[in-house]
């Protein structure tokens, strides 16, 4: 078996037993990505020498015997959102095409002192607003199961690279799905961790109380493993949350016996694929036969939800995309009179039509005069979709649903009418109005081959339920094992 | 634009079909208190970091269009 082909928790094995060199499983990504990266477009950055670098320091310790930091040498992708320290972080905008963070993200230092090294930065929906990773002012990248279809936003990079096996696992940012549907798209395990669970700090901010990082990865082992290590309070943050870390890999048991797992029938929407609806109900039963128990739950305030994030999300991000006004660092407009003259024309040429749109919507939604009617009402109507998870977790464990209405859609689908585009959220986007914590795995695929997400949705803080339920669903079902032919 | 602006307008009204009368608005979804630490001196961004992305700079400073229009 091809290096390139195992898992974070396998390659880890190897490494750690000095029965494979972290140099070996470096080239062997490397070797990957440059047979697939000109078709799949997943990267925005390619860091090779200081990948190798590394790779060369560990197998140096490994050859001395010495103890390893436990994923030394565990080769992963990073989306361009995540401030990387002397590495390029575009946010995939023009705005911010050559801007060098002088500073790493907490996950980046956390990630570095575990050993693991990074292949590249992924490619985005610009500034994370997008479903599909076409608002990407640079490259378009493709699904590794159809390369004429989307592999889904805005995390697209990082799903897309996991699925075609040119990394062991990536990193992506989740504000409305843009972890769990590029998951759900791309075939992987993608996990959205409760709000709070993991630091913010050198995550590019879109919005602010909705935002978080999480992993993609090949099984749910290593969402596990890659959670454990970036998840827990971090001063930096005044966001993160100083609840304990628990040791997530030891919470995959395999039993899920007297689990309840939750149905909300609002969940299966008006024009969900057939195929994706029937492909859920199969995996419910899977889950039955494993000892989990049905029960019907409801989510009355579900169809408020889309309404509500296109509210709050760029309210927010208006506030937070004020900072990019060509003075400090990003693009400047080459020719203005005054400073005003500078900030607009910088914006305007900086900015793609997708992030120009929300600011607009945002700096609207908070105006004099419309800030009761729409920004103030829509905190209120976030209340009552937290309180629907609240009710319905009196009676379930976790909520099964599907992660998307449908398979990945065909490039230009859904471009030329937005509002369409952010229907496509409505199954993932509560999970983060309501802070609770959400993965998405592979439960299936249509008759076209695309990959078919299942959602599993937890109590605030108890990813490990969701993580044990993902696994034990995983290991009796042949879908983990699958990859696309490239 | 306008048009895609207005359609998402249009959408967003739905909301108006809730009563929210007697409801508070969520700013936080977990409990939250301002964050405080000592006020002591620590290590802080370099100078030159700082400066290092800057699209026009003088010397240690800046520099931007003129501020005051005609």
């Amino acid at each position: 078996m091809e290096l390139y082909r195992l898992t974070i928790h396998e390659l880890r094995d190897l490494i750690q037993k000095g029965e494979v060199s972290p140099v070996q499983a470096v080239q062997s990504y490397l070797v990957r990505i440059g047979q697939l990266e000109d078709q799949i477009q997943a990267f925005m950055t390619l860091t090779t020498r200081p990948a190798v670098a590394f790779a060369k320091k560990y197998e140096e310790m490994q050859a001395r015997k010495e103890k390893l930091p436990p994923l030394a040498g565990i080769p992963l992708a990073i989306k361009d959102v995540i401030c990387t320290k002397g590495v390029p972080t575009t946010c995939s905008s023009k705005i911010l095409e050559n801007h060098i963070p002088p500073y790493n993200a907490t996950v980046m230092t956390r990630l570095n002192a575990a050993g693991a090294l990074m292949l590249g930065k992924t490619n985005m929906d610009e500034f994370a607003m997008g479903s599909s990773t076409e608002n990407s002012a640079f490259k378009k990248t493709k699904n590794p199961w159809n390369l004429g279809c989307v592999p889904g936003g805005s995390s697209g990079g990082s799903a897309a690279a996991v699925a075609a096996d040119m990394c062991a696992g990536a990193l992506g940012s989740d504000t409305g799905g843009s972890i769990r549907q590029p998951g759900g798209f791309c075939g992987i395990v993608a996990l959205k961790p409760t709000y709070g669970r993991v630091s913010r700090y050198g995550l590019v901010a879109f919005a602010s109380s909705l935002d978080q990082i999480g992993p993609l990865t090949k099984d749910v082992r290593d969402a596990a493993i890659l959670l454990k290590l970036i998840a827990g309070h971090d001063p930096l943050d005044s966001t993160s949350a100083n609840i304990q870390v628990p040791d997530y890999e030891a919470a995959l048991t395999g039993e899920i016996k007297g689990l309840r797992i939750g149905i909300p029938n609002e969940y299966f929407v008006p024009g969900m694929d057939p195929e994706v609806e029937s492909a859920i109900h199969e995996a419910i039963k899977v889950l039955e036969g494993l000892g989990a128990v049905q029960e019907k739950v409801s989510l009355p305030h579900t169809d408020y939800a889309v309404a509500t994030y296109y509210l709050v999300a760029p309210a927010e991000a208006s506030s937070n995309l004020e900072r990019y006004d060509g003075v400090k660092y990003g693009y400047r407009t080459p020719r203005s009179d005054h400073l005003i003259d500078m900030y607009m024309k910088t914006r305007r040429e900086g900015f793609g039509p997708e992030v120009k749109r929300r600011i607009m919507l945002g700096t609207y939604a908070l105006s004099a005069g419309y800030y009761d009617a729409y920004y103030l009402k829509a905190l209120k109507v976030r209340t009552l979709i937290r309180q629907d998870f609240t009710e319905a977790f009196k009676r379930c464990d976790v909520i099964v649903t599907p992660t998307s209405p449908t398979a990945a859609f065909k490039f230009g689908e859904k471009t030329d009418d937005p509002l369409q585009m952010y229907l496509s959220d409505i199954l993932t986007i509560s999970a983060n109005l309501a802070g609770m914590p959400g993965i998405s795995v592979n439960c299936g695929f249509t008759r076209s081959g695309l990959p078919i997400g299942l959602q599993i949705i937890g109590k605030p803080f108890d990813e490990a339920t969701i993580l044990k339920v993902a696994h034990a669903y995983e290991q009796a079902t042949p879908w983990h094992t699958q990859r696309p032919r490239l | 634009m306008t048009a895609q602006l207005d359609s998402i307008l249009g959408y967003i009204d739905k909301l108006n079909t809730l009563d929210t009368s007697k409801v508070e608005p969520t700013t936080t979804v977990i409990p939250m208190v301002s964050v405080m630490r000592d006020d002591e001196i620590r290590p802080s961004l370099k100078q030159e970091d700082a400066l290092a992305n800057a699209p026009d700079r003088q010397d240690v400073f800046f520099r931007v269009p003129r501020i005051i229009e005609d």
